[in-house]
């Protein structure tokens, strides 16, 4: 055999023996040194042996724990949103109890001042208490009151500080700065995890049992406790107390300096919010009667003998109520049997006597107001006349301070611009005017974005159809829209005007999403029903996060333009 | 009586909610329970100007500025920003959320907490960079949420800084 010959032939004997394993290990190698088939691999071994790992000491897990620690941390850091959804149900809960646990002493106080009056009625409560396994101060207040503002607190909006506090215990819930700092807290969470713009308040909180109102002012808020339930009216009552605060402390308002001193009167103020509605039937003394009190020595002297106590002392309470509204001079308040008859003085623009007066007036059957008209200067009559007379864009706020200075803000047009200041000095109560913060349009399609943005429209509790008064609303929004889209159309841009529907958070999600849809339909075809072309339109639902309030049922419009 | 509102800012686990147990409550725990979102403590502290209500927020700690909720500061009177010591980035942190801070609410009182400061062994910082804060303006004040060191000092000083 010649040398080569045997080369080749052992090397062809070397590949009969050898190229099984070396096709092998040239694909070990392969496995081993690329990723992608590595991976492939362990994805079918890991899990078993995690699994086997997982028993005995675990070492797996302890040496996973501190990666496992660092990827949490850094998901919540980049993305905060998703981990307050996640945690929302906890956070609201452990909220809900801190809340609860301060007002609980409160009805341990309650309970306390109730255990030492005793009459059949009581003896009554007493035992329905017992077998139902509620307190006393419970039963009390639910036999007694449709509802009852219990407490009554007023927050500085920028730092969350408490300004005022009234309560009808006479021992104050322990942790009431707490309670007000953690209500702005709460807010600030569910705005900033619900994607809520920051003007849009938070109307109401239900804790416990409780309700929470929340009446949103430029400088501070009120919130308001109570228990049972509360009719719409309420929040009529609580913005006239918010606004009062406001023309009164608006200096120190201003640069708040966290001086409770400032506030020390806030409290007289704040008791005309703590309403109540007594359960049909129950005839009794309260607060009512407190403030009657006072009123009485007046009374006695004249009418003594003429009308039994009660009679006295309900007309001074309806004189007393009447009195403490804006715009009403009261000379004489009448029992004649079945109606009450009125005489005095009241502004036309302040609230009907029947609207004031409320439950007040129920035992008559009518109401007789021999009230002579007459311009009354308190600031909120001044304001409200202002807005008359001046007809401001629905882009301007107007606002009037203590001192009788009228401040105009948000967008308008030069033509209004020039009517706010000409015609504004010439108003009664109105001493000075101010315009700079009000921003000058320059045409007539940015005003009417303006306009449109800032309007909305309420509604009540799940109503989707539009009343007669809402309906009127929408023809005058539409005339805008109307305007908008054909100037739009001039300049070969194409107006998309998106109706939001809100809805509050109470009832299912199905049935709120589908509510909130069907509003910002109805405003829709109201809109088309007025001649514009319906696909201007898109709608949106939205599920507001936290139950009750006003404005959380409501219609906003977003305005876009798009090219053709 | 006054009321201030004082907020604690810094990264994350530097002790800003230990100091606040420590200030509050005169507790201490090892454990570390990240805050999320807020938490709202108060006590009362006696300045010169009288008996004041500190209402202070504990929030999360906040490496990120943009994330920082600016709503949460609004209306503060003060801040305290927290340093570990012995994690000298969160100093880095620190000057960035104080920058933050200057430009949104203007200068306000604050004071800087070198934290953790009873551990020794591990401190980082050094005592030059320190004293370059200090010539750059800052009350600096070394404090333990463990031991309570100079935590009462902390918050009455601010509070002085803050009725004045
Ligand atoms: N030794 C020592 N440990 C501390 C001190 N302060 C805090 N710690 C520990 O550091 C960890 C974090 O403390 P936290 O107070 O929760 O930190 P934080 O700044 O509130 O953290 P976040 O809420 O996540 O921003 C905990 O394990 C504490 O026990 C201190 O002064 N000394
Ligand atoms: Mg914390």
């Amino acid at each position: 055999m010649g040398d080569a010959e045997e080369k080749e032939a052992l090397e062809r004997l070397r590949r009969l023996l050898l190229s099984p394993e070396q096709a092998r290990l040239t694909e070990l190698d392969a496995d081993l040194s690329e990723p992608a088939r590595l991976a492939a691999h362990l994805r079918k071994a890991l899990p078993l042996a995690v699994k086997q790992s997982a028993g005995a000491e675990s070492r797996l897990g302890q040496a996973l724990a501190p990666i496992l620690e660092e990827v949490i941390q850094t998901t919540i850091r980049r993305n905060p949103r998703l981990m307050a959804e996640i945690l929302y149900p906890v956070i609201g809960r452990t909220v809900r109890k801190a809340v609860w646990e301060a007002w609980s002493q409160l009805i341990q106080t309650v309970n306390g001042a109730l255990e030492t009056r005793i009459s059949f009625k009581s003896l009554k409560w007493r035992w329905i208490a017992w077998r139902t396994g509620r307190t006393f101060a419970e039963i009390v207040l639910a036999q007694t009151f449709v509802y009852r503002v219990d407490q009554v607190l007023l927050i500085h909006r920028e730092s969350g500080l408490l300004l005022g506090h009234e309560t009808r215990a006479t021992e104050v819930a322990k942790d009431k700065e707490l309670v007000s700092a953690m209500l702005t807290a709460i807010q600030d969470f569910v705005r900033d995890s619900f994607d809520i713009a920051e003007e849009t308040p938070l109307g109401a909180l239900e804790v416990g049992g409780l309700k929470v109102w929340i009446e949103q002012g430029p400088k501070a808020y009120l919130a308001a406790v109570i228990r049972g339930n509360p009719p719409a009216e309420l929040h009529a009552v609580l913005r006239d107390t918010l606004e009062q605060v406001h023309f009164e402390f608006e200096p120190v308002l201003q640069d708040y300096r966290g001086e409770s001193e400032d506030f020390a009167t806030v409290g007289q103020f704040l008791l005309g919010a703590m309403r109540y509605e007594r359960q049909v039937g129950e005839e009794g003394s309260g607060p009512w009667y407190a403030l009657a009190l006072g009123l009485v020595p007046l009374f006695l002297v004249s009418w003594f003998g003429f009308y039994s106590f009660q009679t006295r002392h309900r007309l001074a309470v309806i004189q007393g109520v009447l009195d403490a509204t804006p715009g009403y001079h009261i000379v004489a308040v009448r029992d004649r049997g079945n109606y009450l008859k009125l005489e005095g003085f009241r502004d036309p623009l302040a609230s009907p006597p029947g609207v004031v007066l409320g439950p007040l007036a129920d035992r008559y059957q009518w109401l007789e107001a021999e009230l002579t008209p007459y311009i009354a200067l308190h600031p909120s009559l001044v304001l409200k006349r202002a807005r008359r007379s001046l007809a401001p864009p629905l882009s301007v706020r107007l606002t009037l301070n203590r001192q009788g200075r009228l401040s105009a803000a948000g967008g308008a047009d030069a033509a209004w611009l020039a009517r706010f200041e000409a015609g504004a000095p010439l108003l009664a109560g109105v001493t000075a005017v101010d315009a700079r913060d009000v921003v000058v349009l320059k045409t007539r399609s940015e005003l009417l974005v303006a306009e449109l943005t800032a309007w909305e429209l309420r509604f009540e509790v799940d109503q989707a159809e539009l009343s007669e008064e809402q309906t009127a609303e929408i023809a005058m929004v539409a005339a805008k829209v109307a305007e908008l889209n054909s100037i739009s159309r001039a300049q070969n841009e194409i107006l998309v005007v998106e109706i939001q529907g809100f809805t509050d958070a109470s009832g299912s999600r199905t049935h709120n999403q589908e509510l909130a849809l069907r509003r910002a339909e109805s405003v829709r075809a109201a809109f088309v029903t007025r001649g514009i072309p319906p696909d201007v339109f898109r709608v949106k639902g939205f599920i507001n996060a936290v139950a009750g309030g006003d404005r959380d049922r409501r219609i906003l419009l977003a305005i876009q333009f798009q090219q053709p | 009586m006054l009321q201030k509102k004082v907020c604690l800012l810094g990264s994350f686990s530097v002790g800003k909610t230990s100091l606040i147990a420590q200030f509050v409550h005169g507790i201490f725990g090892e454990k570390y329970l990240t805050t999320i979102g807020v938490k709202i403590d108060k006590r009362r502290v006696t300045t010169e100007k009288g008996e004041t209500t500190l209402v202070i927020w504990d929030l999360n700690g906040q490496d990120d500025l943009q994330k920082v909720r600016l709503a949460n500061l609004r209306g503060s009177s003060g801040f305290l920003f927290v340093v570990d010591g012995t994690r000298p980035a969160t100093l880095n942190v620190v000057l960035e959320l104080d920058a933050l801070v200057q430009r949104e609410m203007g200068a306000l009182p604050r004071l800087l907490l070198l934290n953790k400061c009873d551990l020794q062994d591990e401190w980082l910082l050094e005592a030059s960079r320190v004293e370059e804060l200090r010539a750059a303006g800052w009350h600096v004040k070394r404090t333990s949420a463990k031991t309570g060191e100079q935590v009462a000092e902390a918050f009455g000083a601010l509070a002085e800084m803050m009725v004045r």
